[in-house]
């Protein structure tokens, strides 16, 4: 791809979510020899809802994000987008769907400024072959647009990536997903190494991409984030699917009663 | 914000704005290798008048061209997160194949282009076994070091190898406007990569692949094929570097000269700021390297000192180097002046 502009989601047209889910989990299990690591879970992820996973470590929020990002097939259940059966073969494939996730570490390189690294490889560039010159000033209107369309607030160039706060580095990586015109994020716990004031700009990010209709699939161990950020929420416990609930119905210690199975009945 | 401040005396701001577009045309990373050259430019001149004089200065100019060449062709091999220890012994094996080459009458048009034949897939062995046996860089190119100087001394049988070619002449002596040949040559060819490192889609690949690999490979940058063509890089500056060497000494030596060049070369590239760590570097601060190792040779000969202690100052200033680029002291300083 030697040309990529600014496509971001439009603002769901239908808010409440009825409709057909952008993506859709069915039934989708995944085993590891005679170990079970997910059986049963069902999800639909709608644009502009965000959708939270949780569940404690080995409850299988880690194989349910492998299959939604494309790292690894289930073997039980099928996975939907549109409607439509797919088989998410690798990351790449689910990226080009517009399905993205977004690592923290592995996403950025600290050498590159903000411009540089969304447009890695989606370089603007005009010429041929080895003597493609890249397209600076381009690049960095169209960077700077989409910073302040979803008001991230990174200068787009002359400061690299290393020199910036960790919220600053998690908005990068975020606006390199939504160059590329991607409708799902999957964010794996994307406040886990920042602190209190860098967390709640990250937050009001993923309200605003939820305002311009992308669906989130927000894993976190915050039960006050999950909360806050969550239209519902997905339980997971020991490879199992507990159940997703509406956010209206969930006090905090419900959630942690449903994450640790204390009123299991 | 202080430029939007009560307007200062006109001339003041427009002499600060000159510096201050002066220091980032330099870079502010290479500010402090200036600053460090032109102590050293000082410190000769007060020892001897005859540093300035423009016949010594092209002699530098000439001394450290072969040296710039490899060198530059390491950064990058550095910028791309790998190392290239082979490309001396490179370099000699090209110039023992084109010396050898020339003593068989071959013409030196087909001489020379063997030579970079040759160059070339010392590169593409060294890219070969570090893509497909995914060997760590050091250990690879620790090993090609060896075994590139061993065929060298297996060619040569161990000794000088004549060569004489009328072109050679040329380039050794002549100059175009001025301009040794060797300098020349060496300006292009840093001028070259400057440009392509600096405004080329493959030169903020080789950037993003040094550093951050996985975020590289993430974005479907094929990190092979970079890395191989990093490595053909490599193989044809050696090349170069050992026809230059062949044109300058009318000689091939198949003995450890030439390692002791490729060697000297990560020197320069380290003292230039590129960072073994990958990621960082760039022509303008290797060639400063250079150049700075270069005027340390000659002042230490103009002031009739024993070369030997060169070495020994090498030594010193990389570690020095080095120990202020990665405390960031300079850029933290730079920043701090340029906030606005």
């Amino acid at each position: 791809m030697t040309d990529a502009s600014v496509q971001t989601p439009e603002p769901a047209v239908d808010g409440d979510g009825d409709g057909t889910p952008l993506m859709e989990l069915v039934d989708v299990g995944k085993h590891f020899g005679g170990i079970t690591a997910i059986t049963g879970a069902s999800l639909a992820l709608y644009p502009g809802k965000v959708m939270g996973l949780v569940g404690n470590n080995g409850a299988g929020k880690s194989t349910l994000v492998r299959i939604v990002s494309g790292v690894q097939q289930p073997d039980e259940g099928h996975v939907a987008w549109q409607g439509h059966p797919v088989r998410l073969r690798n990351p790449r494939q689910a990226r080009s769907l517009g399905i993205d996730t977004v690592f923290q570490e592995l996403a950025l390189a600290d050498d590159l400024d903000a411009t540089a690294n969304i447009f890695l490889n989606r370089e603007i560039s005009r010429g041929w072959g080895p003597f493609r010159v890249t397209s600076t000033k381009r690049m960095r209107r169209e960077a700077a647009a989409l910073f302040e369309k979803f008001a991230i607030q990174v200068p787009a160039t002359g400061t690299e990536v290393r020199q910036m706060s960790g919220g600053q580095r998690q908005g990068v990586a975020i606006a390199r997903a939504l160059l590329g015109g991607s409708r799902v994020l999957l964010l794996d716990e994307p406040t886990a190494a920042l602190g209190v004031e860098e967390s709640a700009h990250v937050e009001d990010l993923v309200l605003r991409l939820r305002e311009h209709g992308v669906a989130i699939l927000l894993v976190s161990h915050s039960v006050d984030q999950l909360l806050k950020l969550c239209d519902d929420l997905c339980v997971l416990r020991r490879g199992r699917m507990i159940g997703v609930y509406s956010r209206r119905d969930l006090t905090p210690s419900d959630v942690v009663s449903l994450i640790v199975g204390a009123d299991a009945s | 914000m202080p430029t939007t401040l009560a307007a200062p005396p006109r001339n003041r701001t427009a002499v600060v704005g000159l510096a201050a577009r002066a220091a980032q045309a330099v870079g502010k990373q290479n500010l402090g290798l200036l600053a460090g050259l032109l102590l050293l430019l000082i410190v000769i001149r007060t020892q001897t008048d005859r540093i300035f004089i423009a016949g010594n200065l092209l002699d530098i100019g000439v001394a450290i061209s072969i040296l710039g060449i490899l060198s530059v062709a390491q950064m990058i091999v550095i910028v791309s997160g790998g190392l290239d220890i082979s490309i001396g012994s490179t370099a000699s094996l090209c110039g023992v194949a084109v010396a050898l080459l020339l003593k068989h009458h071959a013409g030196t048009p087909t001489a020379i282009v063997m030579a970079l034949v040759v160059g070339l897939a010392a590169g593409a062995i060294n890219g070969a076994v570090i893509v497909f046996l995914r060997l760590n860089p050091i250990i690879t190119t620790l090993a090609s070091f060896s075994a590139f100087a061993g065929l060298s001394l297996v060619l040569s049988h161990g000794l000088d190898v004549p060569a004489t070619s009328h072109f050679f002449d040329v380039i050794a002596t002549d100059n175009l406007a001025g301009i040794p040949y060797p300098l020349l040559f060496l300006l292009l060819f840093g001028l070259a990569t400057h440009l392509m490192l600096r405004f080329t889609v493959i030169g903020r690949h080789v950037y993003a692949m040094g550093s951050n690999p996985d975020a590289a490979r993430n974005t479907g940058i094929n990190l092979a094929a970079y890395k191989m063509g990093i490595y053909l890089f490599a193989g044809l500056a050696g090349a170069i570097g050992g026809i230059m060497t062949v044109a300058r000494d009318s000689l091939a030596q198949a003995n450890t000269a030439g390692a002791d060049l490729g060697l000297t070369a990560i020197t320069a590239a380290l003292l230039g700021g590129a960072a073994l760590t990958g990621g960082r570097g760039a022509v303008p601060g290797a060639l400063l390297g250079v150049l700075i190792l270069g005027v340390l040779d000659n002042g230490l000969i103009l002031m009739q000192i024993e070369p030997f202690y060169s070495q020994v100052a090498i030594g010193v200033l990389l570690v020095v180097a080095v120990s202020l680029q990665q405390s960031r002291l300079i850029e933290r300083l730079g920043r701090r002046g340029g906030k606005r």
